[in-house]
């Protein structure tokens, strides 16, 4: 894993190594164990390097054998070892081990359409000096980040948004439409970001600039129609087959020159692959987890049962509020965009047990809730539409129940108080985002915090209409359950869960994380799956659970699915709360930078400092408030 | 206690505690589970209602017919008031 930058003079002007120096020194964090610059003419590309496949001669910004083509690559092609054997068997010739010099060889052999031939997670930029050509690509998850912009000289691209900030060219300038995106789905839709004229390479996409044209396309996608003739059979063997994809996916995600080690975190999707990793890598294997010292959070003892069932070597780290409150300006500077949770926090304080426990690489669960149909999300969107269908019964909305059981103030609710927060009406129901209607929209709520001026340009912008545009034309087709896993996929998984959770927070500290649920096998098998395969009834992940039996303690396999989380606003009050909190949040602060209104933003402080702040909304206004102040404030004194 | 003296302070409340302080964001014929209060919010209303008013609300008094709009709960507080008297 690596941090890549690279420019493209746009002017017919040369291309500056000393910028391209200062742009990668930003990245230092993404790759540390070495940096090279490669300027020639119009173009320059520059690399950060964490060693982790061919140490010796990996080496990058790499060139071709007859350097017609430039590389800088940030990721891994997992599958390059039969991709190597395969371009040789059709004439190229190989000077080093690395998957680089196989991206080299597959874009000559291949073109653009290299990307389908690659199995992993990648954001890379292919100089070609020949065409004039300037390729870029992103894997099809969105694993690794990639970000562009054009100003009046250039065409600038980089792994994270302060290496295009290093350009002095470049605006720092809060994207309003980006801001409402995020206080709506938690990330802003690609191509924007929270910037204003800063984009972002969308998952799955493909950018070429041959001279003044940009030209972006999607290589793959996913398709949820079964084809009829998939996953047919008993339960069992689709299990078993279901198994043997991610025995195969965790297999070459072990692919490495340097030790891997695993995340537990107490459920399911980590402990299989802990368990498959274990089969493979054999007994010497290292764990990671956090655990919490507010113990509505903690899942310690989950782990340790998973740890002592595998055999593992475990470390945790433990976090508590006080901790989340002092690292939270670092998480933000690595997010790059506000987070409505603190849920970041931890994984950052995760990936530096890691890098000081002397690892680079570890592989976790990530994407089986996605991919597999864990997610409460799809659960309550069966229950009210199950509800809806005969909305005079009594028993469905009792149903509501069996949601949300680790949030108490849920629990307690009366049944017919819940049947009122997800009543459906029957434009609920005719609307394609009818799944994620009732997060959204509770979410958007947060948007009465904007100052006047910041809501009046943001106008009439509808987000949840740019969503409804954005469906792809087969999406009416696709079955209730995934249409729910299309929305997640595309509008979650990305933008926050691989970005300002995963990501972000690994690179941090120098840790690449790698996911065998995400290997697009798994993936393309899980979306031609039939949906009761994923929750029959309520029951989540079923599939999987099949598929665990044996290999994962029963107890885990057994408990009620509790969804990661960390502790959110209350962290930032009380004795121990550090100094910019207060002065971020003060009414002058808040005026300076415009966003929000400064009146709102002290009754929802004087409400969590009289301690009767309680709700997940308030969490989530107040972590976003804050996490916006410090984004603007350290946009502006970077 | 007046009506109107009931209905501001319930009116108050929901707008510092629910909506940022933005009283626009109330009108009158807002469906308060729908729009304003969320699944994890209701008990600070329970709360307010107990504090403010001197009343003991019920489990079972906790229920749409009772919250579902400003009129439902000044309506259910006054009777609480007036069982009280």
């Amino acid at each position: 894993m690596c941090g890549i930058s690279g420019l493209l003079k746009l002017d017919g002007g040369r291309a500056d190594p000393n910028l391209l120096g200062r742009m990668i020194a930003t990245l230092q964090h993404r790759g540390p164990d070495a940096s090279g610059v490669h300027a020639s003419g119009i173009v320059g590309l520059a690399h950060a390097r964490l060693s982790i496949i061919d140490l010796h001669s990996g080496a990058q910004p790499m060139s071709s054998a007859d350097g017609r083509l430039w590389i800088t690559f940030n990721g891994e092609i997992f599958n390059y070892i039969e991709l190597r054997e395969e371009l040789i068997s059709k004439g190229h010739s190989f000077v080093t081990r690395s998957d680089t010099e196989v991206i080299l060889n597959a874009y000559r052999e291949y073109g653009e359409d290299c990307v389908n031939h690659f199995n992993g997670q990648w954001a890379f930029a292919i100089w070609d000096t020949t065409e004039q050509t300037l390729f870029l690509s992103r894997d099809r998850s969105g694993v690794r980040p990639l970000f562009y912009t054009q100003t009046r000289e250039s065409f600038v691209f980089a792994s994270e948004i302060k290496a295009l900030f290093a350009c002095p060219e470049v605006p720092r300038e809060i994207d309003p439409y980006g801001m409402d995106q995020i206080f709506t789905f938690w990330a802003p839709i690609p191509p924007r970001t929270t910037f204003k004229n800063i984009f972002q390479l969308p998952p799955a996409h493909s950018l070429t600039v041959k001279g003044s044209d940009v030209r972006v396309h999607q290589y793959w996608s996913i398709s949820y129609k079964r084809d009829g003739n998939s996953c047919n059979g008993n339960e069992p063997r689709i299990a078993e087959e279901l198994l043997h994809l991610l025995q195969d996916a965790t297999r070459i995600r072990l692919r490495s020159d340097v030790p891997v080690g695993a995340y537990l975190s107490g459920g399911i999707d980590s402990t299989l692959t802990t368990a498959l990793v274990r089969r493979l890598a054999g007994d010497r294997l290292r764990s990671f987890s956090i655990a919490f010292e507010d113990a509505e959070f903690d899942e310690s003892s989950y782990q340790q049962e998973a740890s002592s069932f595998l055999g593992t070597q475990h470390s945790k780290v433990s976090c508590s509020h006080v901790d989340i409150a002092q690292v939270f300006p670092q998480v933000i500077r690595h997010t790059e965009q506000p987070i409505l949770r603190t849920a970041p926090v931890p994984m950052f304080l995760l990936s530096q047990l890691v890098h000081e426990s002397g690892f680079k690489v570890v592989l976790t669960g990530e994407g089986a809730d996605e991919v597999l149909g864990g997610y409460d999300i799809f659960k309550e969107a069966k229950i009210r539409r199950f509800w809806a269908s005969n909305l005079e019964s009594k028993w469905r909305p009792l149903l509501l129940k069996r949601l949300y059981p680790y949030l108490q103030d849920f629990q307690r609710q009366s049944a017919a108080n819940l049947k009122h927060f997800f009543r459906v009406t029957p434009e609920d129901l005719a609307s394609p985002l009818f799944s994620h209607l009732p997060r959204w929209e509770l979410t958007a709520r947060l948007k009465l915090l904007f100052s006047a001026d910041f809501r009046a340009e943001i106008g009439k912008y509808d987000a949840l209409g740019e969503v409804e545009d954005a469906l792809p034309p087969e999406f009416s087709s696709w079955s209730h359950f995934a249409q729910a896993e299309h929305l997640e996929a595309k509008y979650f998984l990305p933008g926050y869960l691989l970005s300002s959770q995963g990501d972000r927070m690994a690179m941090a500290h120098s840790v690449e994380g790698r996911y065998p649920f995400l290997d697009y096998r798994v993936v393309e098998f899980a979306a031609k799956l039939p949906v009761h395969l994923k929750m029959k009834v309520l029951n989540e992940k079923y599939l999987l659970k099949l598929a665990c039996q044996g290999l994962i303690p029963g107890s885990i396999l057994a408990r009620r699915k509790q969804p990661y989380r960390a502790p959110d606003g209350r962290c930032f009050f009380g004795a121990s709360a550090p100094s910019y909190v207060p002065e971020l949040l003060s009414p002058c602060a808040i005026k300076k930078n415009g966003i929000f209104d400064a009146q709102a933003v002290s009754g929802l402080v004087n409400k969590f400092r009289a301690g009767k702040a309680s709700s997940v909304k308030d969490d989530m206004a107040l972590v976003g408030v804050l996490s916006t102040q410090l984004l603007a404030t350290q946009c502006t004194d970077q | 206690m007046q009506t109107t003296d009931i209905e501001r302070e319930i009116r108050s409340f929901l707008v510092n505690n629910y909506l940022f302080g933005r009283s626009e964001a109330l009108r009158d014929d807002e469906s308060l589970l729908d729009n304003v209060i969320d699944s994890t919010g209701v008990l600070e209303l329970v709360v307010f209602l107990q504090e403010s008013f001197a009343i003991v609300v019920e489990d079972d008094e906790v229920v749409p017919d009772n919250l579902e709009s400003v009129k439902a709960v000044v309506e259910y507080v006054e009777k609480k008031l007036r069982s009280k008297a």
